[in-house]
């Protein structure tokens, strides 16, 4: 992804609407996710993610995502472009709201038989399926957006550079800094070394 | 009242600021020259690569606190005021306009003639290149012939530009690199691009950005800078021919105005906020603002309209080796006189398929069904597409003073409202009909199919408000940007601009303003 001054603002409006500033304290909340979630976002993983990634690549994503949300900024002023002139904040996504949909599925989890991670992995993916449908979310956001932690786990490793180079199994290093050297050559395959982590947390 | 005395005061800090500053230290050593400029600086490398990964990471701002908040423009306008201007965070596309652009009224009868030949403005377009540092190549159109080679190598096609271009050119259009401000080699102190593709927040210094070279100006103690002061009023003296003062008030000492003396006025602040400055100077002496005699500052506000487009073509296209790159074709800046009048430059990008969580049918896909259906779909490689077309404004494209809208210290705030000309409306139809003609032509090679088309909601890289010319009675300023009422008040950049072409601005803006400065 190219982020140009319009594709960025692209990219973010499309992950939730703008919310004004006003009215959202700044870096006041705290976005971790509690232990509790932990691990039933581990269990999730491999429900959502693909396959090819392998159990240590669903338990990298799953880390990632938990580190990127600690260091969340609920309200931080966030990028903009020509035509925007409203500042707008980073939208309020909590790790209270997460715990709470966790939770949620593995109150679904228990209702067939034991806790999410105990179940396969086609389970846990129809549970998902169930909370994504019951939520009416119709698009994966462009960046996550607080609405759901299953959609929102999705976006944040699909829409990663990792996610990228796994996609056309290349060698491509989406924003990563690198020479001009070879840049007029096909990339190389993506081979057989392990997944590189989606963003820079 | 705190008093700052100055050879030249220049208020702005951006592309066109930095110019006059850099070329006046060098032309004039020893001339105290100063810089009032109403944002903030930026001038932390080290953190611009920290905010470069908030913004990637968190979509956060790359250069936080780059607004007022009550210093805003009603209509489109960029809202950044940071030291640097617009071009912190710009593309870094560096393309030259044509001598049509000079010519519209003698050529086709439309518009307006700028006041300078394409000859002379040529050879201020290689004084931009070499001073900004541009790679290209030469065109392969004849008419864009060169009186010198680029400074630096044109930034070489990427796998997918390559794909692209072969793909583009069965249509019979010819593309070449798309010049850029962004190193190709060592140059001028700066690194070489290392591809990070985030051109807008580069982190590494290698694409110009004014705020680095404002920074050696400042080190060298060539230039003094007044950043968080806006200049809210220029002062004239008792004949009215003479700029004495700018008043302005610094953020945290609102109650302490301040006073900029100088010889030399420079207004350097952009499309919008120079003309702004001119009408809210208005006194009872000039009742309609300063340099105002003919009655169009804030007028003739321009700039291009554009239309993108989305195609899909069978090529193997992998999204995200340099996406900043682009092919350019400048075959359509040039049209019979005699016949239909549309001019447009023609930019071509790699672009990407997106993950999705529904198929067509609105089926949910979660892990190797999502994965599976875009690998699917990546098969096909996409380009975007898109023709900057020219335009010209009519008298009422305006910005004026908005008294219901006014900042903390009761100044209006401009609202702007774009109006095209008569001519350019009646061949709007006409205009889209070729554009959207070639992105058919386009699709009928390699499987192509256009996936969607867009069409620009404004003007891009705008321009006027001071328009240039040679007669006080219908324009604001001669062909250098002094103003045609008051001897010692400069106006420079986009604001001068008559027309806004079909092509980024920024190098014609450049090139203008080193005019301006060596004729200071």
């Amino acid at each position: 992804m190219h982020l140009d001054r319009r594709s960025l603002i692209r990219w973010i409006a499309s992950g939730a609407a703008a919310w004004p500033l006003r009215g959202v304290r700044l870096h006041a909340q705290a976005a971790a996710l509690p232990d509790a979630g932990v691990a039933t976002l581990r269990a999730l993983a491999p429900a959502v993610l693909p396959a090819e990634l392998g159990a240590a690549g669903h338990a990298r994503v799953a880390n990632d995502f938990v580190r990127w949300l600690a260091s969340y900024r609920p309200g931080a002023e966030r990028s903009w472009g020509y035509g925007e002139p409203q500042k707008t904040g980073t939208p309020a996504i909590s790790g209270a709201t997460y715990q709470s949909q966790l939770a949620a599925l593995e109150e679904r989890a228990r209702a067939r038989g034991g806790a999410l991670a105990s179940l396969p992995v086609d389970d846990r993916r129809a549970l998902a399926a169930e909370l994504v449908e019951a939520a009416g979310i119709k698009a994966m956001p462009g960046a996550p957006s607080g609405q759901h932690v299953v959609t929102d786990l999705l976006s944040f490793y699909f829409t990663s550079s990792a996610a990228n180079d796994l996609c056309y199994r290349a060698r491509i290093g989406r924003e990563t800094c690198r020479t001009l050297k070879g840049v007029t050559a096909r990339p190389e395959p993506l081979g057989a070394a392990a997944p590189q982590p989606p963003r820079g947390v | 009242m705190p008093r700052y005395e100055s050879d030249v005061c220049i208020i702005g800090s951006g592309i066109s600021a930095t110019l006059v500053a850099q070329v006046l230290a060098e032309r004039k050593p020893g001339l105290s020259i100063q810089l009032v400029e109403a944002g903030r600086s930026f001038f932390d490398q080290t953190r611009r690569r920290e905010w470069r990964q908030r913004a990637l990471d968190y979509g956060e701002n790359p250069y936080p606190g780059d607004v007022i908040e009550d210093q805003q423009a009603q209509g489109i306008i960029s809202r950044t005021q940071a030291v640097g201007g617009l071009a912190i965070h710009f593309g870094g596309v560096m393309q030259r306009f044509s001598e049509e652009d000079t010519r519209l009224e003698s050529m086709y009868g439309l518009a307006y003639d700028w006041p300078i030949e394409w000859a002379e403005l040529e050879r201020y377009y290689v004084a931009a290149e070499k001073r900004i540092g541009v790679a290209g190549e030469p065109g392969p159109y004849p008419e864009d012939r060169r009186s010198e080679p680029y400074p630096m190598p044109a930034m070489e096609l990427t796998w997918n530009l390559q794909q692209l271009k072969t793909w583009a050119e069965k249509t019979g259009t010819r593309f070449c690199s798309t010049p850029v401000c962004k190193n190709t080699v060592p140059y001028d102190g700066r690194n070489v691009c290392v591809r990070c593709d985030t051109c807008n927040m580069c982190p590494t210094g290698a694409r110009y950005s004014p705020d680095l070279q404002l920074r050696r100006l400042l080190d060298a103690k060539k230039i003094a800078l007044h950043d968080r002061t806006l200049v809210r009023r220029l002062i004239v003296d008792d004949t009215g021919s003479r700029i004495v003062a700018a008043q302005g008030v610094h953020e945290d000492r609102p109650d302490d105005p301040a006073e900029y003396r100088a010889q030399t006025f420079v207004i350097a602040a952009g499309y919008a906020w120079s003309s702004h400055l001119l009408l809210l100077s208005a006194t009872s002496r000039f009742p309609n603002g300063l340099a105002n005699r003919s009655g169009l500052v804030g007028r003739y506000m321009g700039g291009h309209k554009f239309i993108s487009a989305i195609l899909e073509m069978d090529a193997e296209i992998y999204p995200g080796m340099f996406g900043g790159h682009s092919l350019v074709s400048r075959r359509f800046f040039r049209c019979d006189p005699k016949g239909f009048f549309v001019r447009h430059d023609f930019r071509v990008w790699d672009a990407a398929h997106q993950p999705r969580l529904r198929d067509e049918n609105g089926k949910l896909l979660l892990g190797d069904a999502m994965m599976d259906d875009w690998r699917a779909r990546a098969k096909r490689g996409r380009a975007r597409v898109r023709m900057y077309y020219d335009v010209h404004p009519d008298r009422d494209s305006r910005l004026t003073l908005d008294p219901s809208r006014k900042n903390r210290h009761g100044d209006p705030l401009p609202a702007i409202t774009h109006q095209l000309d008569a001519a350019t409306r009646a061949r709007e139809d006409r205009t889209r009909q070729h554009i959207l003609g070639l992105y058919d032509e386009l699709a009928k090679h390699d499987n192509g199919r256009i996936i969607s088309t867009q069409f620009g909601d404004y003007l891009d890289h705008p321009t006027g408000g001071c328009r240039m010319g040679t007669d006080p009675a219908d324009s604001v300023t001669d062909s250098y940007g002094r103003t045609h009422d008051h001897e010692n008040l400069w106006v420079v950049g986009a604001p001068t601009l008559p027309t806004g072409g079909c092509a980024n601005g920024t190098l014609t803006f450049a090139a203008l303003t080193i005019r301006s400065a060596e004729k200071m």
